[in-house]
């Protein structure tokens, strides 16, 4: 039974936001357009959110009515069922003038509701709704929050865009604001609204101002510029078309219009004489003051921070430190104040804390004199003074010999970098060393060409032994040269010329060690020579050996194969370097 | 031989009571010192000028003289002796902020003596100076020298493009040097030293004014004649004034 009434309850409750019963039930009465010429027909839609009822049109007496038809429609959203119902007429005004069309009445389940009414002109030229918002499309007006504000009290500046039809790539150029300071709230709102029966959608860019002077002031016209989205009239409309009812989109023209604000005047009132006895803290608006303290028990040499917290609405980002009057035993040390100021419609807002860090230098009970505000009140339209008491103190003596060293923290300060500047000018002092007095001659043309002739001249005497080395005339240098002249030449000839060249250059060099010129040797002369001249048995063996390879090679008449061609070249080069280094 | 021995001694003898060049100086720079921090600042400008004027060429003796005209309200004379202290020591932070400091003292807007790209181009002829220079033109010059006699003995290709390597340094180095001797031995650069100076059209006092010029201003000497010097302040200021009036960098 208990799961049976659960059950029954679950289900009332589900069904219970799908009773039509229960939804509230709107009517709405929309005109396409609120001017037209005589003959010319306008479209009215009555709506019926929430119901179905018909409307009566009895009192449209000023009009020929035809009927177009009723749509209606059900929609679920968020488990809420809502009904709509849309009937159109066609509407031919019967005469010229301010034409009314009366609140229709729709009755909804025994219950009356009306529309708006609803003023249509007619005239041979209808306003196309430049100048107000009848007939208009697209249209801008501002305002300000107060037009007789205080000096130094802050207001709201509103401007609106209304559009009844498509637009895009909207310009906004605020006025100057000449005589004010502005603050533009980033947050801006758009919503739709019903005026004179169309509706219209409304886009608002709001700005806090705060009068900087007295007198009259003029805010100078806001201009935007908007792009109006025209329907092809040419194209067949298709079902689809209010689907794609966005300017992405769309395939109509684009209409460009300039739309500007009147300016606007206001007067901005002085502030009164300022109390004589009260010293006026420059805000303006609605404050509250308060003094706390970290703490009420000290010892000598204990800092304790003391916090005066100005907070409210207004120009309180220009509130400055109340004067907190401190017993002479105290030293202070003010922090930099901390800020938690916000924006929104209604403007600045929030708080300011000044904190100021005491420390004792002597035990006793010490009451802070209370701390007073002075601003102006706009509601009250007079100076209000604000007083907060300041707590008492009791400092007691410290249980240390001496003092310690005090340490204030006063919390987390940024340092604030600003450029150093020059505070006075003189030059830096002399230069007393003895070292002033030691003469740093330059160096001296003369020495200078020298150093750089030195080692050209070194340079070229190298050069010079070089070339003298190369023209010794002993019989050794030479013949040395000319073997290593006919090496080079066997390593470049072909076959014959091979042998040939090995030949005369190992027979060179043979020569050259044993300090003989010549022109041919036999081996045996060749090993006889090199013994005679102090080389070894071994070495004098070796040399007149390959001698006599290259001379069977030269005298056989084949050319020697690539192999051997290496070897031979290869012990010959050898043997020419162990003769002559 | 006894007559030999006692005029060796009374030779010996002066010469040790003689004052060395170097203790006289000494002397004379601490003088000039006390003088300067008592604010005796003439007799410091005579004491240092004085060990200037005997040869000795020192860029902190400069920066004295320069520092105690300055204190002795002669504004051409100290820019002229920091100027002089710059060749030597281009890049003491001392002598530079008491420099700029004079600078700023001075009434005459100076043009750019030197276009500044030439600052950038030739920069090492402005950032070293002339002793350094010569230095580092003769090391280079040795450098190059020596590798290309190792080339030559080794035949190793590697030294031939380290010593090709060096062959520019040096080269610049050279040039620049041989420029900084020319430089010296023609100066033509000079300070202003009066407070104010009517610069004329010709040698004579009665020559049309053409331009005031004020202590401190650094002129171009053009040329010399009878007395008097033609200088160039700036590209269209152009005249003669007395050559006592300037004192040459």
């Amino acid at each position: 039974m208990r799961i049976a009434i659960i059950i029954l309850a679950t289900l009332i409750g589900m069904l219970a936001p799908l009773c039509p019963a229960l939804a509230e039930v709107t009517v709405r009465a929309e005109v396409d357009r609120t001017a037209v010429a005589p003959g010319e027909s306008l479209e009215l839609q009555v709506t019926v959110n929430g119901g179905k009822g018909e409307a009566d049109l009895s009192g449209l007496t000023d009009f020929k009515v035809i009927s177009r038809g009723t749509s209606s429609s059900v929609q679920f959203i968020n488990g809420h069922m809502s009904r709509k119902q849309t009937t159109t007429y066609l509407l031919i005004p019967q005469r010229k003038g301010q034409l009314t069309i009366p609140a229709l009445a729709v009755e909804v389940d025994g219950q009356i509701y009306p529309s708006d009414p609803i003023t249509i002109t007619v005239t041979d030229q209808p306003d196309t709704g430049d100048h107000s918002s009848n007939g208009k499309e697209v249209w801008v007006t501002h305002e300000v929050s107060n037009s007789t504000p205080y000096e130094n009290q802050q207001i709201t500046y509103t401007f609106r865009l209304y559009n009844t039809v498509q637009i895009n790539d909207a310009k906004f150029q605020p006025p100057e604001f000449d005589g004010f300071s502005a603050k533009e709230i980033k947050e801006r709102r758009s919503y739709r609204k019903i005026i004179n029966g169309r509706e219209a959608m409304v886009s608002e860019i709001d700005y806090i101002l705060i009068p900087l002077k007295s007198g009259g002031q003029t805010i100078e016209p806001a201009v935007l510029q908007v792009g109006i989205i025209r329907p092809d009239r040419t194209r067949r409309q298709s079902p689809f078309d209010n689907f794609f009812k966005d300017p992405f989109f769309n395939r109509g023209t684009v209409d460009t219009r300039i739309l500007q604000t009147d300016p606007l005047n206001l007067e901005v009132r002085p502030l009164p004489p300022r109390p004589p006895d009260r010293k006026f803290s420059g805000l303006v608006g609605h404050f509250d003051l308060r003094v706390e303290a970290e703490s009420s028990d000290l010892k000598v040499g204990d800092s304790a921070t003391v916090a005066i917290t100005v907070e409210g609405r207004g120009n309180i980002m220009d509130a400055q430190p109340p004067s907190l009057q401190v017993p002479p035993a105290f030293k202070t040390y003010a922090d930099n104040p901390q800020e938690e100021i916000n924006l929104d419609r209604n403007g600045f807002h929030g708080k300011k804390v000044f904190r100021t860090a005491l420390v004792p230098l002597k035990a006793g009970q010490f009451q802070l004199p209370a701390v007073t505000l002075t601003y102006f009140d706009v509601d009250q339209k007079a100076y209000r003074t604000l007083t907060a008491s300041a707590p008492a103190l009791t400092v007691a003596a410290s249980q240390e010999a001496s003092p310690p060293p005090v340490s204030i923290t006063p919390g987390p300060v940024q340092p604030i970098k600003k450029k150093v500047t020059f505070t006075g000018r003189d030059i830096l002092p002399v230069k007393e060393n003895l070292s002033a007095i030691q003469s740093h001659q330059p160096i001296s043309w003369v020495i200078f060409l020298l150093g750089l002739a030195t080692p050209a001249l070194i340079f070229a005497g190298t050069v010079l032994v070089q070339r003298l080395r190369r023209q010794d005339t002993r019989p050794a240098a030479l013949m040395r040269a000319k073997a290593h002249q006919a090496l080079k030449a066997a390593q470049k000839g072909p076959g014959e010329q091979f042998l040939t060249g090995l030949h005369q250059a190992l027979t060179a060099a043979i020569l050259a060690a044993a300090g003989r010129m010549g022109a041919a040797l036999t081996w045996k002369e060749a090993e006889a020579l090199l013994l005679t001249s102090g080389r070894s048995a071994e070495e004098a063996r070796q040399a007149a050996e390959l001698l006599s390879t290259i001379e069977s090679c030269k005298f056989s008449g084949q050319p020697p194969a690539a192999q051997q061609r290496d070897a031979l070249l290869a012990q010959t080069s050898r043997t020419i370097r162990k003769l002559v280094p | 031989m006894k007559t030999r021995l006692c005029l060796t001694m009374v030779i010996i003898a002066m010469l040790a009571a003689a004052p060395c060049p170097a203790q006289e100086h000494a002397r004379q720079f601490l003088t000039a010192m006390e003088a300067y921090k008592a604010g005796d600042y003439a007799g410091a400008v005579n004491g240092l000028e004085a060990i200037a004027v005997s040869g000795i060429k020192n860029g902190q003796l400069y920066y004295d003289i320069g520092n105690a005209h300055l204190k002795n309200n002669d504004l051409g004379r100290a820019i002229l002796w920091y100027e002089r202290a710059l060749i030597l020591l281009p890049n003491d932070p001392d002598l530079r902020f008491n420099y700029d400091y004079a600078r700023s003292l001075t009434k005459d807007a100076q043009d750019e003596t030197t276009n500044p790209l030439v600052h950038i181009l030739f920069f090492w002829k402005y950032q070293l100076s002339t002793r350094t220079v010569i230095v580092l033109a003769l090391a280079f010059n040795l450098v190059f020298w020596g590798l290309a006699t190792a080339q030559r003995l080794t035949r190793r290709r590697g030294l031939r493009h380290a010593a090709l390597a060096a062959l520019l340094p040096a080269t610049v180095l050279i040039f620049t040097a041989a420029y900084n001797y020319y430089e010296s031995a023609h100066p033509t650069q000079a300070i202003v030293l009066p407070d104010k100076i009517a610069v004329r059209s010709g040698l004579e006092p009665t020559s049309t004014e053409l331009f005031e010029l004020h202590a401190g201003a650094k002129v171009k000497v053009v040329k010399a004649m009878n007395h008097h010097v033609q200088i160039r302040f700036s590209e269209d200021k152009i005249g003669w004034i007395e050559s006592g009036a300037v004192g040459r960098i």
